[in-house]
């Protein structure tokens, strides 16, 4: 196999996803020789630095066809969803890539594996295409600022249990590592998570994610304003003496978990959120990537 | 501190620790005597004191193990928390310089399954903590040194590099994991009956890639007893000797060991540790 030199076919968009694509192959083949890296290229999964080579590159025995490309031609920054065989095990990965001219500078790899009703990697890989992914007519557009605004705003409104805060569509579905997390169908759903059929805004202001105290270092890699799209990199803090609506106090211990979330705005309001997060890590835990 | 009578200076250490269990009891940090600065970790994080198990914990468990380092002011305990309404297992590392606390190393464990046992953990054992007859002790240094020997016995699958009891028992997180029962095991456990030594050789813990950022922040000559903290690397890929993964994705575990070494031979192991992000740092200088 040849080494990944990354140039330019027909646009930077098709650039930086081909740039996505050869790190896919080489990460596949277990190969990092395949990929040229700059001199200050620094790597992490799940919020630690590591060597490129180690950690999932040791476990991963496929790369599953499909998955969601997300790219900001002026960050330089691309990142995939897409789904892994792990020793035999599906898990959800999501990878980013930051392309300084023709090398990899930043590689920033979650790895979601399976824990709890939360896992539904199939759905990951589905074609969005024609929804998540369209692009909208300018009419429809925010700015990037205004992008990184309304994703900022759907976290402040959880921090502080206030769903007007945040400008959401009615409708506006959430999933959570490929799940479902509002309006479900009722029937579907157990005693203790009927509220996951409520709409996003009244999830929020009923208090139901009140045993969420911060959501803190946000950082927002990519940013497509054609499609609508933000994605912002975060961690939850779950001190575990919170309760939500109801009164019951979700884990009970503290820990922290390092999440990618995408938005979908269309015409200044959230039409859809996708997060992926990682299963619980030690409280406190830093992302290991400056803000 | 520099004192002459290391078992009163081990006794004030004890004394500090009871006080910050009792700080913590009490979900009260102000208690802790800290001075200008100190500094806290949980599992390996820094986080503000009173953050962390200070807002979960619902009680302490009475028991539990204290040791103490007189010549370097460090005090460490092992014991068993309510963390609302769940038991977990609590290690609990002072630095004390003079009056102050200035050094708050903690990891709880919060695992389920087979290797959690908080009664264990407990349960009072006092031939562990007796002081050896002066003719059975071991100076500091080779106390350091066989600490490492067993480490690296491990990472290199090679028991013969350990000086090691053949009825050496370890227990980690309370529960045997040396010399057990064989009718008491499935087939995947067979190994749990072995010898340490044994174990090792046979490469039963050669899934076990790297005993990293080793620490020794305590050591009692007079009680043969030596503690390191350290990290476990699993990467997921390392197969051990039967052919099965114990682990499958990559991980590194932070763990409290204590050694108990009478005339110069390693004569029991207890380990607590809790899985973390593979690669991750102890929160502290090695």
């Amino acid at each position: 196999m040849n080494v990944t030199l990354i140039d330019a076919p027909t646009s930077e968009r098709a650039r930086l996803v081909g740039a996505m694509d050869g790190y896919l192959r080489a990460l596949a083949a277990r190969d990092p020789g395949l990929l040229r890296l700059t001199p200050d290229f620094r790597c992490t999964e799940d919020s630690q630095p590591l060597p490129l080579g180690s950690g999932v590159w040791r476990t991963v025995r496929g790369v599953r066809p499909g998955g969601q490309y997300f790219v900001d031609e002026q960050a330089g920054q691309v990142e995939f969803w897409g789904v892994v065989d792990e020793m035999g095990q599906d898990a959800i990965i999501s990878i980013r890539l930051k392309v300084e001219g023709r090398v990899i500078s930043e590689v920033e790899t979650i790895v979601t594996r399976k824990q709890g009703e939360y896992f539904d990697p199939p759905v990951i890989l589905q074609d969005a295409s024609s929804g998540f992914h369209r692009t909208l007519p300018r009419g429809e557009r925010s700015s990037r600022a205004e992008l990184v605004r309304a994703a900022n705003l759907y976290f402040d409104a959880i921090e502080l249990s206030a769903g007007d805060l945040v400008p959401l569509f009615g409708d506006c579905r959430r999933l959570v590592n490929g799940t479902l997390d509002s309006l479900d169908d009722p029937a579907s759903l157990p005693a203790d998570g009927q509220y996951r059929a409520l709409d996003v805004a009244q999830q929020i202001s009923d208090g139901h994610y009140a045993y969420i105290e911060a959501l803190r270092e946000r950082r927002f890699p990519v940013i497509d304003e054609a499609r609508g799209l933000v994605v912002c990199h975060l961690l939850f803090d779950h001190p575990g003496d919170l309760p939500r609506a109801g009164g019951s106090i979700p884990f009970g211990w503290p820990n922290s978990m390092l999440f990618t979330e995408v938005f979908k705005v269309v015409g200044g309001a959230i039409e859809e959120v996708w997060a992926l997060g990682t299963a619980s890590l030690p409280y406190g835990c830093r992302s290991g990537w400056p803000i | 501190m520099t004192t002459v009578d290391t078992e009163a200076e081990r006794e004030r250490l004890i004394g500090m620790m009871n006080l910050y269990l009792e700080a913590l009891e009490a979900r009260d940090p102000s208690r802790i005597p800290t001075g200008s600065f100190v500094r806290f970790t949980e599992n390996t994080r820094q986080i503000p004191l009173g953050a962390g198990l200070w807002r979960t914990m619902s009680g302490r468990h009475p028991g539990g193990h204290w040791f103490a380092d007189a010549e370097r002011g460090q005090v460490e305990y092992w014991g068993a928390v309510d963390e609302m309404g769940m038991d977990t297992i609590l290690g609990v590392r002072l630095r004390v310089e003079g009056r102050v606390v200035t050094e708050i190393e903690t990891v709880a464990i919060r695992g389920r399954g087979s290797f959690f046992n908080p009664p264990a953990v407990i349960e009072a054992y006092p031939a562990f903590h007796e002081p050896l007859d002066p003719s059975e002790r071991t100076p500091r240094e080779r106390l350091v040194e066989i600490a490492n020997l067993y480490f690296d016995a491990i990472e290199l699958s090679d028991g013969s590099r350990v000086p090691v009891k053949d009825d050496c028992r370890r227990l980690v997180n309370g529960v045997l994991d040396s010399l057990m029962d064989p009718e008491e095991l499935d087939t995947l456990e067979a190994h749990r009956a072995l010898g340490v030594s044994e174990q090792m050789t046979a490469g039963h813990y050669a899934y076990i890639e790297a005993l990293r950022a080793r620490r020794f922040p305590i050591v009692d000559e007079a009680r043969g007893l030596v503690i390191c903290h350290l990290l476990f690397d699993h990467p997921g890929d390392l197969k051990r000797a039967d052919g099965e993964r114990p682990w499958k994705s990559p991980d590194s575990t932070l763990a409290f060991e204590v050694f108990k070494v009478r005339g110069g031979v390693l004569e029991e192991v207890w380990a607590i540790g809790t899985g973390l992000p593979y690669g991750i740092d102890s929160g502290w200088p090695a």
